[in-house]
């Protein structure tokens, strides 16, 4: 059998669970609270194994063994803060909380959660038109990530890989909604998960193990093994903030609190999250020892595919080139139906559109409703197709500062929101336009300092909701009682 | 001077972060607070 049949057969019957995945849970879609957060009755294994999914996107595994490669063993930090802030604390901190204000605030979106939380229209749409914008150009930098590792290392020409994979998320999104997302995110966990454990053992074989690898790397440059070695604190501590604590503001991980199906899932969620995110640990792991092998790339994003084809054989090549498009398409359909969400709660809303209601707006079950959900998912989904068959230079060049903006946008309106009742509607507004400007701005300014734009924007966003909500009138006290669920 | 793996102290401090963080999930979710299926709800207007 020819590697490209056995390529071929391992994907095909990969994509065919998928489109059976989506066909199925259309069936259990019913409403629109089931299509975006799948009518909060999600379990702990498919809570947690599709936070981990949506959080590691095949750029990620990519990207994170190029940093691996580049900068040696200290990227473990990276690693690290992935487990301990991103999935841990993530988990801990937020979950409970998010799942309880959401429930009494009835909404199924972050920025429904922030119009009502600070009663306040203009932040709902703020926060819409960010998640939109910026969602939209980090979905297209998933699908151009993914259409390369095709083309590296299947030969699959780019735009062929592209229209494959987003047309089949686009379908089974647009069918199967929410719960499509979670229950085929939780298979690509699992297909990442064993694809980078196939391809952590085969290089720790070929390199012989883990102390060896560490030793000949020190024989290369000490660099390679101290921290922060040749990446430097600056560079190392900001973007493992980025990677880890961005993900607090990321709506796409967030809406898996919202969708719990009652706060028990927590106690052994937090646990899987924790041992499905410890799997950050490869690609960097992984990326540093490459080193060894691959010892004159002048590439560092080859790093990784080059080591699959080097130390794994066809069918382990195979399997892992799943979990990578897996970790891509998860990202990818997770950010769709937030996209989807966010514009179809926000004209619901505004318009009362398609049966929602004064103090319910999001319970509407209409098939209406429904049907605006599905094409709002397809139109998303198509406008980042369309875009990564022949992205604008412009477009890529935004890409990179996505997630910075959203994190600096959405962060401290959402933990804020859910810790101090005195924050304000002036303050939770300011707050996101200042943090997503200075995100933007440190980014566009070439990274002063070395620092990721999510630092500064952080900070700046930090400050201002605070300052802004000190000298603005406190909330009104119905608006605290409803949230918090005090007073009556 | 290195620890285990032949990796500096600092290095392999990042092992012991994600080994904790699993044992921290663990005792957490053991004890987690609020763990019934009505938690969280509002009160009855």
């Amino acid at each position: 059998m020819s590697n490209v049949a056995i390529y071929g057969t391992v994907l095909g019957v990969y994509l065919a669970v998928l489109i059976a995945m989506g066909l199925w849970m259309a069936r259990r879609t019913r409403s629109v609270e089931d299509f975006y957060i799948g009518g909060r009755q999600v379990g702990p294994w498919v809570t947690a194994f599709s936070f981990v999914a949506a959080y590691f996107s095949s750029v990620v595994i990519i990207g994170g063994g190029a940093f691996g490669y580049r900068f040696g063993m200290s990227t473990l930090w990276v690693a690290a803060s992935n487990v301990l802030i991103g999935c841990t604390l993530a988990w801990i901190v937020l979950g409970r909380r998010i799942w309880q204000f959401t429930k009494r605030l009835d909404t199924m979106t972050i920025p429904g959660f922030i119009g009502r939380r600070y009663d306040a229209r203009e932040a709902e749409i703020i926060s819409a038109l960010i998640i939109f914008v910026f969602m939209i150009v980090y979905n297209v930098s998933v699908l151009v990530g993914m259409g390369r590792i095709m083309e590296g290392l299947m030969g699959i020409p780019y735009t062929t890989g592209v229209l494959v994979a987003g047309v089949i998320i686009l379908m089974y999104v647009s069918i199967g909604g929410y719960l499509a997302v979670v229950w085929t995110s939780f298979i690509q966990a699992w297909i990442m998960i064993f694809g980078l454990l196939l391809l952590g053992f085969a290089t720790l074989h070929a390199v012989g193990g883990f102390t060896a690898a560490n030793v000949k790397l020190a024989a290369i440059d000490p660099g390679f093994v101290e921290t922060p070695g040749i990446w430097g604190w600056g560079g190392l501590i900001s973007f493992a903030l980025i990677v880890s604590f961005g993900v607090w503001g990321m709506p796409q991980l967030l809406v898996r609190f919202y969708s719990m199906k009652s706060t028990r899932v927590l106690r052994l969620g937090t646990i899987l999250a924790t041992l499905g995110g410890a799997m950050a640990i490869f690609p960097y792991a992984i990326g540093a020892a490459s080193r060894l092998l691959l010892p004159t790339l002048e590439n560092p994003d080859l790093a990784i595919p080059k080591l699959t084809e080097m130390v794994l054989n066809p069918w382990g090549a195979a399997i892992f080139l799943a979990g990578v498009m897996a970790a891509g398409m998860s990202t990818f359909a997770s950010v769709l139906i937030i996209v989807s969400g966010s514009i179809v709660e926000d004209l619901r809303r505004g318009r009362k559109i398609c049966g929602g209601h004064e103090n319910g707006a999001s319970k509407g079950s209409g098939s209406r409703a429904l049907l605006y959900g599905r094409i709002a998912s397809f139109g998303a989904g198509l406008v980042s197709l369309l875009i990564a068959l022949k992205p604008p230079g412009l477009v890529l060049v935004i890409t990179a500062f996505a997630w910075a903006v959203i994190a600096s946008a959405c962060l401290w309106p959402v933990v804020l929101g859910i810790y101090w009742r005195r924050g304000t509607r002036a303050g939770a507004t300011s707050s996101m336009i200042a943090g997503a400007a200075v995100a933007l701005v440190w980014m566009i300014a070439g990274r002063p300092l070395g620092i990721h734009g999510f630092i500064p924007g952080v900070i700046v966003s930090l400050v201002v909701f605070v300052l802004v909500s000190l000298v603005t009138k406190p909330p009104a006290r119905e608006i605290v009682d409803r949230a918090w669920g005090t007073g009556r | 001077m290195t620890g285990p793996f032949a990796l500096p102290w600092l290095t392999f401090a990042a092992i012991l972060v994600i080994v904790g963080s699993i044992i921290g999930a663990i005792a957490w979710g053991i004890r987690c607070p609020g763990s019934d299926d009505t938690d969280g709800e509002a009160p009855d207007e």
